[in-house]
Formats: C-alpha cells, sequence, structure tokens
C-alpha cells in the first residue's frame, strides 16, 4: 500500500484496486482485531514507522502495485523512477546516482541499502546493489522506501546521500503459492516459485527462490578495440542470477534469511584485459541471516533488536596480456570473502505524550575481509592477500518533540567508533511544521560520512597501491521541503537542497606512477527539485518531478570544475490507466537525463527514454500477465564511466521487451 | 567488483568451460525449488489484508455505525440512508467509500456525503472532522450540539470539547477515545461492547 502517494497524509490517498479486497476483509475483523492491527508507514527514515510526511526527510516510497504496472525487472528500473536519481551500468555493474553524484569508479558506498532495515552494503566495496546483483526479486517487495539526504543518525556508515530500505512482502500477502516466469529480449528467461502463508495462530511463512539467466548481446561493438576482431566481443554479456528469500516470524519475533549470486560476463576488458576473450566475468554471492525481536514492553516503551550474520564473496577472472609469444593471455582471478556479524538494540518510549525518545546500540564485527589476486600460472602467483579485519560500534540518541499538534522537532546524534580510523560523532536536526492541514514544511540539517572501504584501504598490487591512513568522506548536507496536497487528487513537493562533501576519497597517481587513494576533492551538490502527483479512482494515476543538480568539485590536482557523469538536469514523467475496469492498465514512463561529461571530459549528449508496460491482472482468475517494451523509441546513449576503462563510455541498450506470466494457487 | 591489475608473466592458459544451457539450470532449479517448498506447505492458509491507516480508519466509521443507535426522528424514513458526513479535507480517498458500498445497518443504506462546509450537514448522522484546530472545532461542536449527530475526529483532546470519538494513532495502530455522556445528551446510544474495549479511554467533557 502506497503512503507516499497519500503524501500529506490528507489527501490525495492513493486508491489501490484491491482497496476493495482489503476493505472487505477489514470489515470481517472485530473493533478488538482493528485497534491491534498496525498499519502502513514509512520505517527508514526515522528507524520506526511513521507517516512520510512526518518523516524528518524527503521520502519517497514506490509500492508493489507500481512495480509490476511500470514493468520494473531490478532494483535499478525502481530507482531510475524515483525523483533525483539516475543509474550508470557500465555492463559489469549498475551504480546508483544522487542529485548529480556518481563518480565513476566511485562505488556505491555513498548510498545505504537495506533489505527490512538489514544492511546490504558489503565491508570491501560499500557496494550499493541495485542491478542482478540485488538479492531480492522485485515480484517479492511490497514497497521500496527512498530517503534522500543523509540518514547517518540512525543508521550510521554510508546512510551518505540517500537510505533505500526495501520492503518485501509478508507470508500472509503473499498468501499460497505463485509461480511466475518471464521471457525477455536477448534470450533472457527467468522462474520464480513462492509462497507465504499465515496461519491462524500467528505464525507467518515465506519462501521464494528465483533464476534468471540472460544470453546477453551475441556481439558489442567498441571501436576503442578496432584492432581486435574489429572492435566487436563476442557472447560476453551473459548473465545468471539466483535468488533465495526466506521469513519466519511469530508474534514478536521473526527470522529471515536472503541469498542472491549473480554471474555476469564481462565484454567491455575493463582493467586493461585482452578485449573480446573469455573467461572474464564477475561472480558477486550474498547472504545474510538474521533474527529480530520486537515487543512492547508496556508504558510507552519499544524494544527492538536484531542479530545478522552475513557473508559476501566476490570471484572475478580475466584474461590478460602474457610477454611469452606462446601464451597469448594468462587468466588473472580475484577472491574477496567477508564474513560480518553484529547487533542492534533500540528501546524507544513515548515521554509525556510530546517526546518520541529512541536509544540504540549497535555493534558489528568483520572478522574475514580477505582479499586475494593471483595468476593462473604454475605455481599459482599470488599479487594480493589482504586481511583487513574490523569492528565498529555506533551509538544514538533521537528525539522527536511535538511542541503543539503540527510543530515537531527532530533531533539525533550518533557517536561510532571504527577500528580502522577511530571515532566520529554525527548530529541531525529538523523542524516539521504544519501550518495547516495540507501543507507540511520541512527544514532539515544532518552530517555524515563514509568510511573508507578495505578495498581503497589495503588492495595493493602493481600499479596499485593501497591507503591504510585514509579518513572518512563527509557531507554537510541542508534541505528545505515544501509538500502540499491539492484537492483530493493532487500531491506536489518541492525541495532545495545543499549537500556539501568534502574529504572525498579520490583515486590519484603517486610519484612511483602507481595508483592510490587521498582524501582530496570537495563536491558540493546543490539544487532544487519539484514533483507533482496525481491518483484518481480505479488506479489512474500520473506523476512528474525535475531535478536540477549544480554540482562542483574542487579537486587540489585538477582544479575546479565539474565532476563526470553528473547531469544538471533530471526529469521523469509516469501515467498509468485503467484500460478496461481494474484490470488492464497502460503504464508509460519518460526518463530525461541532461549531458554529461566522461572521466577525460568528454560531453556524453542527453537523452531521454520511454517504456511502455501493459499489465493486467485477473482478466483469467489467478493469472497476471504483463508485456514491456523498454526504451520504446529505440534511443542510443552512452554512460560514462571509470578510468580504468578504455572506452569513456559504454552503450546502453536500445529497444528491449520483456514477457511475464504470474499465476497464484 | 574486480581490480584485475595488468599481469606481465606468461603461463599456461585454462581454457573456458561450457556452461550448462539456461532450459536445463531452469528446470533443475524449479525442480529443487518444488521439493523444498513442498515440504513446507502443509501449514493452512488465512487471508490478512495489509492495511494503510484510513483504510482502518475507515472500518471503524463502519463499524461505528453499528455499535451506535440513532433515535427514529434522525432518519426522515425506516428506509432513509444513514449519511456519513466528511467535513474539511477528505483523507479517506475511496476507502471510506468502499467501506460503505452496498452496506446496510437496520435497513438504513450507509452513504457518504462530503461537506463544504456545517451547512450542509442535514441529514448527516455521523459528522468525520479529521485534524483541526481547537477553536474550528468548538465551533462545529456548538453548531451541531442539539442534532442526532455523531461526532468522530482525529483532534487532540477532542473528546474533551465536547465530541464523541477520538481516533488516534499509537504504536502504529488506530485506537479511540469516546465521551458517552456527549453521545447521550445528542439522544445516541453508544454500544457497551463498544465502551467497554479495554483499550478504549472513557473521557468526559471539559467545556460545558
Amino acid at each position: 500500500m502506497s503512503l507516499a502517494l497519500c503524501g500529506a497524509g490528507t489527501s490525495g490517498q492513493n486508491v489501490e484496486p484491491s482497496t476493495n479486497a482489503v476493505l472487505q476483509q477489514l470489515k470481517k475483523l472485530s473493533l478488538e482485531e482493528l485497534m491491534e492491527l498496525k498499519v502502513a508507514t514509512v520505517y527508514a527514515a526515522s528507524k520506526r514507522e511513521q507517516k512520510t510526511t512526518e518523516a524528518p526527510a524527503s521520502v519517497s516510497i514506490v509500492t508493489s502495485d507500481d512495480i509490476q504496472k511500470f514493468g520494473h525487472r531490478t532494483l535499478a528500473d525502481v530507482l531510475r523512477s524515483v525523483r533525483g536519481f539516475y543509474v550508470t551500468y557500465d555492463r559489469s555493474y549498475s551504480y546508483i546516482g544522487v542529485r548529480g553524484v556518481s563518480r565513476p569508479g566511485d562505488y556505491g558506498g555513498r548510498v545505504l541499502v537495506l533489505i527490512n532495515g538489514h544492511r546490504l552494503n558489503d565491508p570491501i566495496y560499500n557496494e550499493a546493489f541495485n542491478g542482478g546483483e540485488f538479492p531480492l526479486d522485485m515480484d517479492l517487495v511490497d514497497r521500496v522506501e527512498v530517503v534522500r539526504g543523509p540518514g547517518h543518525s540512525l543508521y550510521g556508515d554510508n546512510a551518505f546521500l540517500a537510505v533505500i530500505n526495501v520492503v518485501p512482502k509478508t507470508g500472509a500477502q503473499v498468501n499460497g503459492w505463485e509461480a511466475s516466469t518471464t521471457a525477455a529480449s536477448y534470450d533472457t528467461y527467468s522462474g520464480r516459485l513462492s509462497y507465504g502463508t499465515r496461519t491462524k495462530a500467528g505464525l507467518e511463512f515465506l519462501l521464494s527462490g528465483t533464476f534468471l539467466d540472460s544470453g546477453g548481446h551475441d556481439r558489442l561493438h567498441y571501436s576503442e578495440f578496432a584492432d581486435v576482431n574489429n572492435g566487436v566481443a563476442e557472447h560476453l554479456d551473459g548473465e545468471t542470477v539466483k535468488q533465495l528469500f526466506a521469513a519466519l516470524s511469530y508474534h514478536d519475533f521473526s527470522l529471515s534469511g536472503f541469498f542472491g549470486e549473480r554471474h555476469k560476463d564481462v565484454p567491455t576488458a575493463e582493467y586493461e584485459a585482452v578485449f573480446n576473450q573469455g573467461p572474464n566475468f564477475n561472480r558477486d554471492q550474498r547472504w545474510g541471516l538474521e533474527a529480530k525481536f520486537e515487543r512492547d514492553l508496556g508504558d510507552d516503551w519499544h524494544l527492538l533488536s536484531r542479530l545478522f550474520l552475513d557473508r559476501y564473496e566476490y570471484r572475478g577472472a580475466g584474461p590478460y596480456e602474457s610477454e611469452d609469444p606462446a601464451d597469448p593471455w594468462v587468466l588473472n582471478r580475484d577472491l574477496e570473502e567477508t564474513w560480518f556479524w553484529g547487533a542492534e538494540a533500540e528501546v524507544s518510549r513515548t515521554f509525556f505524550n510530546h517526546h518520541q525518545l529512541a536509544l540504540g546500540v549497535d555493534f558489528r564485527h568483520d572478522p574475514e575481509v580477505r582479499q586475494r589476486n593471483w595468476d593462473y600460472y604454475d605455481p599459482v602467483v599470488l599479487n594480493v592477500d589482504a586481511q583487513s579485519p574490523t569492528h565498529e560500534v555506533g551509538v544514538y540518541l533521537q528525539d522527536e518533540f511535538a511542541v503543539r499538534t503540527n510543530l515537531t522537532l527532530s533531533a539525533a546524534v550518533r557517536y561510532d567508533y571504527f577500528s580502522s580510523f577511530g571515532s566520529t560523532v554525527n548530529p541531525r536536526a529538523g523542524v516539521i511544521y504544519q501550518p495547516v492541514r495540507d501543507t507540511t514544511l520541512k527544514f532539515l540539517y544532518a552530517q555524515a560520512f563514509r568510511s573508507p572501504n578495505a578495498y581503497e584501504r589495503d588492495y595493493t598490487i602493481a600499479g596499485y597501491v593501497g591507503n591504510p591512513r585514509l579518513q572518512p568522506e563527509r557531507n554537510q548536507s541542508y534541505e528545505l521541503i515544501w509538500e502540499q496536497a491539492v484537492g483530493r487528487h493532487w500531491r506536489t513537493s518541492a525541495s532545495l537542497f545543499l549537500h556539501d562533501m568534502t574529504d572525498f576519497i579520490t583515486p590519484v597517481q603517486d610519484d612511483l606512477g602507481n595508483f592510490t587513494f587521498a582524501n582530496l576533492d570537495a563536491v558540493r551538490s546543490r539544487g532544487a527539485e519539484v514533483e507533482v502527483e496525481g491518483r484518481w479512482a480505479r488506479g489512474l494515476s500520473t506523476r512528474f518531478s525535475y531535478t536540477f543538480a549544480d554540482v562542483q568539485e574542487r579537486s587540489p590536482v585538477t582544479g575546479p570544475g565539474t565532476p563526470a557523469n553528473s547531469p544538471r538536469h533530471l526529469a521523469k514523467a509516469a501515467l498509468s490507466i485503467p484500460l478496461y475496469q481494474e484490470k488492464i492498465f497502460a503504464s508509460l514512463e519518460l526518463q530525461g537525463l541532461s549531458s554529461r561529461l566522461t572521466v577525460q571530459d568528454d560531453e556524453m549528449p542527453g537523452f531521454v527514454t520511454a517504456n511502455l508496460t501493459l499489465f493486467s491482472r485477473e482478466l483469467i482468475k489467478n493469472l497476471e500477465i504483463s508485456a514491456s517494451l523498454y526504451n520504446v523509441f529505440d534511443r542510443r546513449y552512452r554512460d560514462p564511466v571509470a578510468g580504468d576503462f578504455r572506452q569513456p563510455a559504454i552503450e546502453q541498450d536500445g529497444r528491449t521487451f520483456r514477457v511475464k506470466l504470474t499465476y497464484r494457487f | 567488483m574486480s581490480r584485475h591489475a595488468p599481469v606481465l608473466l606468461p603461463e599456461e592458459t585454462p581454457t573456458r568451460v561450457p556452461r550448462r544451457t539456461a532450459l536445463a539450470k531452469l528446470v533443475g532449479f524449479a525442480l529443487r525449488l518444488v521439493v523444498a517448498l513442498t515440504f513446507l506447505s502443509e501449514l493452512t492458509a488465512t487471508a490478512a489484508p495489509s492495511p494503510t491507516e484510513y483504510q482502518v480508519k475507515a472500518t471503524f466509521l463502519f463499524h461505528f455505525t453499528h455499535f451506535v443507535e440513532w433515535p427514529a426522528r434522525a432518519f426522515a424514513a425506516t428506509n432513509a440512508p444513514l449519511t456519513i458526513g466528511l467535513l474539511g479535507t477528505d483523507p479517506f480517498g475511496e476507502a471510506l467509500d468502499s467501506a460503505v458500498a452496498g452496506e446496510t445497518v437496520n435497513g438504513h443504506k450507509l452513504v457518504v456525503k462530503r461537506l463544504a462546509s456545517t451547512n450542509e450537514l442535514a441529514g448527516c448522522h455521523l459528522l468525520f472532522l479529521g485534524s483541526a484546530e481547537p477553536a474550528f472545532v468548538d465551533s462545529v461542536l456548538d453548531a451541531v450540539k442539539s442534532l442526532p449527530l455523531l461526532t468522530v475526529s482525529e483532534t487532540d483532546r477532542f473528546c474533551q470539547h465536547g465530541g464523541m470519538i477520538r481516533l488516534y494513532m499509537a504504536d502504529n495502530k488506530v485506537k479511540f477515545d469516546a465521551n458517552r455522556n456527549a453521545a447521550v445528551q445528542a439522544g445516541l446510544r453508544m454500544s457497551s461492547k463498544m465502551l467497554n474495549l479495554p483499550s478504549v479511554k472513557l473521557i468526559e467533557s471539559e467545556r460545558p
């Protein structure tokens, strides 16, 4: 159910086609049962559930209904539709850009991605998974909460520019068996089987598995490699994804686990590999288990605690030039393995009806953070074997003080200790004022950091030197937000933002010509965003958003300038129309980015892409059918990529399709 | 994330292992999944909704029409509709319309009416005020004082101001306070089934 869409919480309440079904269920409950029912809310902004207008942040929510109607395949697709966000793909990974900030070669550590509050960013690259490597099937997502600005005071590391919390469906929502299959361009096929239930006794259970295999492009042309096979990489774009998700809950106690493995062939010969030569692949495996206990302790006390065990493993392989004329190439392998576990506890209490106070502690231990790289010689030559075990502790205190019914002050402060670089304290403050019912004004200040990751600190190999003395990056962020409901159907929001970031960890060449990382650049993103959203009965909805982001980079090496991959203008439009009752919908999305610079300072022109999805449900009982065309007008465009590529930018897919069938039984 | 560095030494060249076909993998995976899931499917399923705040609140309004007795004079005829009036911004969207669609209470069809002002109150039986400034609440309550009208709001201290039912959120659950005497004065009878629920707080008017 969509809370973002009811925005101001007052009007324009979202009309899910299932409203009727939900109400028929609700009416069967007694008053007493109704009073025990938790309602849908946004969790990620304050680590407790609240209305979006009351959240001390600019929040967008994408619901499962949106995901189905617009044919979003991955979290990256979802984020492309969200105001202020863009995603760059280099045919290995997808990178999340926020308000003009997504420097090629920087990993995703400036956005925190959570699955139901469980941290996904890994200890080595801090990567914010959002493509096929994101471990949850989009069909299992109940909603995606996107919280702009630093969420550091609650979540710690990586909650630097945004926090994205993906909330899975519950067993009761799936309620039975579900089988789904897709076929898409480039020999892409997938299958999913899920089972979910809730017993009368209150035991809730969900299990789901997904498998996807994509042949990818048979031929990809890169003119930079014209001397090899005429610049064509053949059969090097395949992808395989395996995902499992399980959740079990009983009253206050829940257990859940996720697993995701993705194998992606690399056609681009990144990192100076031999072109048009396999094997060249990345394989990421990520899993996590957690036990959670949440309880009302009486007297307005509330306890939330969590224990987790996680693993991330990366395997990479690539062919490299050999000096021996008898051997055209030699295989180089990467293996990074991490184990980490930790615990969190938070107690909160409402005092005098006005103060919602929360005190939290979290702890994480990464006993194994190991990076290895070797060459397949006889004997094998080990180039890298670095261990970077770390631990960290965070303590935070948050108070939301309702001064009046329409005025809330929110303040939080967090202390962190990292074994790798020491301690840091970061505050946050906000004022939320509702002068009249349909109007909400928010002023927010927050400070955040991103810690240097194990790769930046410890990976040393010929040509690259790690820097263990790196300090965290910092962000001072200010945002002024005006949210306005207009009549029953419209909701608007406008904001001004300033993210003042310093000590950006930037690759530089040292005196010996080796690449290393240093806290160098300052990056300032300032701009404005507007969004207009309309919702009517029977599922008719529309949304427009525009972001202007002026991003300036000040580098002591290269001087001031505009950073690479930073579009000044981002515009999006979405329209979903019920064509026949509430059974067939046509949904159109337009996404436009203005021009971006490459790392080499060449300009990549801006573009607009259009995606169209026809979605039907219950036309045939229990069957959902959808057919999507992505990039309908076959627009050719390129995404700027890291300096480790010979190509300054990588061409993206033209027009592609997907058809999908889902059957419930 | 790969960071292959260029390597300059020659040696053996492993060949690529052919991958199983997509279909074979898909079938194998699906079979394993079916077996695993079959073991776990013996639990009986019951549907549970995932409601929004105002879907739940709409359901409360629907229930209130069953737990409150209106005097006969409140209805023009025995089959006249029972009208829920919404004053001010409508937070329900379609939820309230869905909740009452096709429903009757004691032969009275439930209908929803959106009011522009208190002048349009005639024929209403339940008035929902949403949240509003205390001064406005007082003026509305004064205006409807003698009418057989069940007043419901989300405004703080609504019952203390002489309103009958206040809906509020606690720990993301919807709860309510009730003012029995205010209802009695308007000629309405609230069922004890509703008032005796453990989490319902009974409140007296603090205003004459």
